[in-house]
């Protein structure tokens, strides 16, 4: 089957919107942005070659309207619709919608979507392809001796919760069987008193575990390959925050395994197009199958850098019908990437969203430095969506080199006008664990939060001033009006006289 | 001209084409350049990038790779700021009120919840900084907010309370 794709609606906004849009232009083919009203002088939407409101500001009126968007893709004639990442991206009935209209999901199919989505289908369909998961009990049978005996199979140290629980609350790790079977009665007692029920589920606890995902792509042909891995180990509350690959966990042995595991979970699912199996890699060495993604994920660039591919075309060439352009052995990657989320939030204010309106913006240059962005000097970051608004990755031969790229390119990028977590990253990326590598899930806790502010110097007070009054009197200037040496309208009310 | 920064005003006025006072301390700096994409600042420190941007009374700045915000403090502000007791609270952030948990005139606790402003999905409730009695109230539920004029104005009562108030947190 193959149908070229000549015109893509894109179903999302911001940064990915535009990065998507850039790998079509280069295509020829032609870019439609579907818009909310929040975003109507957004970058994505002056970027395409054309444009179409679909809705109102909050997303649940627009980037989440299957109908809406169905109807924009009709009225403007599009092949196909790219999802992006979020929104609809993993809906099932929003790819089957977009099927039965005629229209091709850059994407896998409705099935794909829907086992992936429900963890415990997904669970044992990836276990009977041999992919490892998280070991664990979960039945019926609560006897004492029963649960003693599947703490014994499934290995310590060992997660005891309660199977109504959640929240965190009720939770024991107890590390041999003597500790279990002294810890499990108080345990029921507890879940008892919380939940109302005694029922426990046991689970391999994993220590200090790292976030590890292997990239997948599979045409419509049955061929599948592993763009190998990324690690995404840093991260607060669940979001990513640094993404990098290679792992430096990984030996080639292992590296190969865990590849391996992921190609496996793919096709448990017939999976079509580009996705991500995510694992959680314990210090051992060990594995579990987490979850897998079944779209493009944020970090994809950082495969894209060492490997020299665009994924994004990649995904179109797939959806048309064509066959993978390449085979596993082809496959090598070269140097290092790291990839940083620049967010519209606020690290000095509980990492607090930060729109607004941004007056100035200028991204980093240089060899080896990419930057996606969905925002230019002028934009205002709405407070309806993701704080994300810009990420960017750097390589070099090795990690060490491609760290310190990164932290010159943050360094350099400029942005006035709403707070960031521009110099968190830095600090995240000087910090000892990150660059000795020894990261986990929860090693922000380790690093710690950004220092207080530091007191501002003299000199840069008077920088400061001087360069506003600089940016007044050249405002001025290109007005036409002579330059004086009191130009700033705002000079007037600076109160130099007191003292 | 005065900048406030992390709970300090700093006064800066010019004194020649490269000297500055600043709180007091003559300074030298001078930028050159045209603006865009930023200055060339110097001082006997060295040089630096210097990128600002102003939107009316706030103003931000990055210098080489420091970011810094400050409000534009004009002299009447500053005064009503030192002489009263008033907690009078903006928005966070932009967004939108979802709750008003007081009406005008009730008398508050500190740290009692006033109002909640929602963005990207988050809350942030705005909490009384004092005990005190509500004396505006600027917004209702659904107004979209941004950071900058007091949204509620809490006042303290009777100037016997507030001392039996820090005597009790001086104990506590």
């Amino acid at each position: 089957m193959s149908r070229p794709i000549r015109s893509v609606l894109i179903a999302n906004r911001g940064e990915i919107a535009v990065r998507v849009i850039r790998t079509c232009r280069a295509m020829g083919i032609e870019t439609v942005a579907a818009y909310s009203e929040a975003d109507a002088s957004a970058l994505h939407v002056r970027e395409a070659d054309r444009a179409i409101l679909i809705g109102k500001a909050p997303s649940s009126e627009s980037y989440l309207r299957i109908d809406r968007i169905l109807e924009a893709a009709g009225e403007t004639g599009v092949d196909a619709i790219h999802p992006g990442y979020g929104f609809l991206s993993q809906n099932g009935d929003f790819a089957d919608a977009c099927r039965d209209a005629g229209i091709t999901f850059i994407g896998p199919k409705g099935d794909a979507h829907r086992l992936m989505g429900d963890k415990k289908a997904a669970r044992q369909q990836v276990q009977r392809f041999g992919v490892p998961v998280i070991p664990g009990y979960d039945g019926d049978d609560q006897q004492n001796e029963r649960l003693s005996a599947e703490a014994i199979r499934i290995g310590f140290p060992l997660m005891i919760k309660p199977a109504r629980g959640g929240g965190g609350k009720g939770m024991h790790v107890t590390h041999s069987a003597a500790e279990f079977d002294a810890i499990l009665p108080r345990a029921r007692r507890e879940s008892q008193s919380s939940f109302g029920s005694d029922a426990m589920v046991l689970e391999r606890f994993v220590q200090r575990p790292r976030h590890v995902e292997v990239q997948v792509l599979f045409d419509q042909h049955g061929n599948g390959v592993h763009l190998f891995e990324r690690e995404c180990s840093v991260q607060r509350r669940h979001q990513k925050v640094l993404e990098e690959t290679p792992s430096v966990a990984l030996d080639p042995d292992l590296r190969q395994r865990l590849c391996a595991s992921g190609v496996a979970a793919a096709s448990a699912a017939k999976y079509v197009n580009a996705g991500t199996v995510e694992f959680l890699l314990d210090s051992s060495g060990e594995f579990f199958f987490l979850e897998m993604n079944t779209r493009l994920q944020v970090e994809h660039p950082v495969t894209e850098m060492t490997l020299g591919l665009d994924l994004v075309r990649l995904q179109i060439e797939i959806a048309e019908g064509k066959p993978l352009p390449f085979s596993q052995w082809q496959l090598t990657p070269r140097g290092h990437a790291i990839e940083a989320r620049l967010n519209a939030e606020d690290p000095r204010r509980g990492d607090a969203p930060s729109p607004g309106r941004i007056l100035h913006f200028e991204e980093p240059r240089g060899p080896f430095v990419r930057c996606d962005s969905g925002v230019i000097t002028g934009s205002v970051v709405p407070a309806y969506y993701d704080p994300l608004i810009a990420k960017i990755i750097a390589s070099g031969p090795t990690r060490d080199a491609a760290r310190h790229s990164l932290v010159a390119a943050l360094r350099e990028l400029v942005i006035l006008g709403i707070a960031t977590n521009r110099e968190r990253l830095i600090q995240i990326l000087e910090s000892e664990p990150f660059r000795s590598g020894r990261i986990h899930t929860g090693v922000l806790d380790e690093i710690g939060p950004l220092p207080e502010e530091q007191p501002i110097s003299k000199e840069d007070l008077a920088l400061v001033v001087a360069a506003l009054e600089a940016q007044s009197s050249s405002t001025l200037g290109s007005g036409g009006a002579a330059r004086s040496s009191t130009p700033d309208p705002w000079a007037a009310t600076s109160s130099w006289r007191l003292s | 001209m005065r900048l406030k920064r992390a709970g300090h005003v700093h006064n800066v006025a010019r004194r020649s084409a490269t000297a500055f006072e600043v709180d007091g301390v003559q300074v030298v700096a001078r930028v050159t350049g045209t603006g865009s994409p930023g200055f060339e600042g110097e001082t006997p420190s060295g040089r630096t990038r210097v990128f600002v941007a102003r939107a009316s009374d706030r103003v931000f700045a990055q210098i080489g790779a420091r970011s810094l915000e400050f409000t534009v403090v004009s002299r009447a502000a500053a005064s009503v700021a030192d002489s009263t007791m008033e907690g009078g609270l903006e928005a966070p952030m932009p967004g939108r009120v979802t709750r008003v948990a007081v009406a005008l005139g009730d008398s508050v606790k500190r740290g009692q919840e006033l109002i909640v402003v929602e963005a990207m999905k988050m809350e942030n409730a705005l909490v009384a900084p004092i005990d005190g009695v509500v004396k505006s109230l600027a917004v209702k539920v659904g107004d979209m907010v941004a950071p900058g004029p007091a949204l509620v104005v809490v006042e303290v009562e009777v100037e016997v309370e507030v001392e039996g108030q820090a005597e009790a947190e001086a104990k506590s």
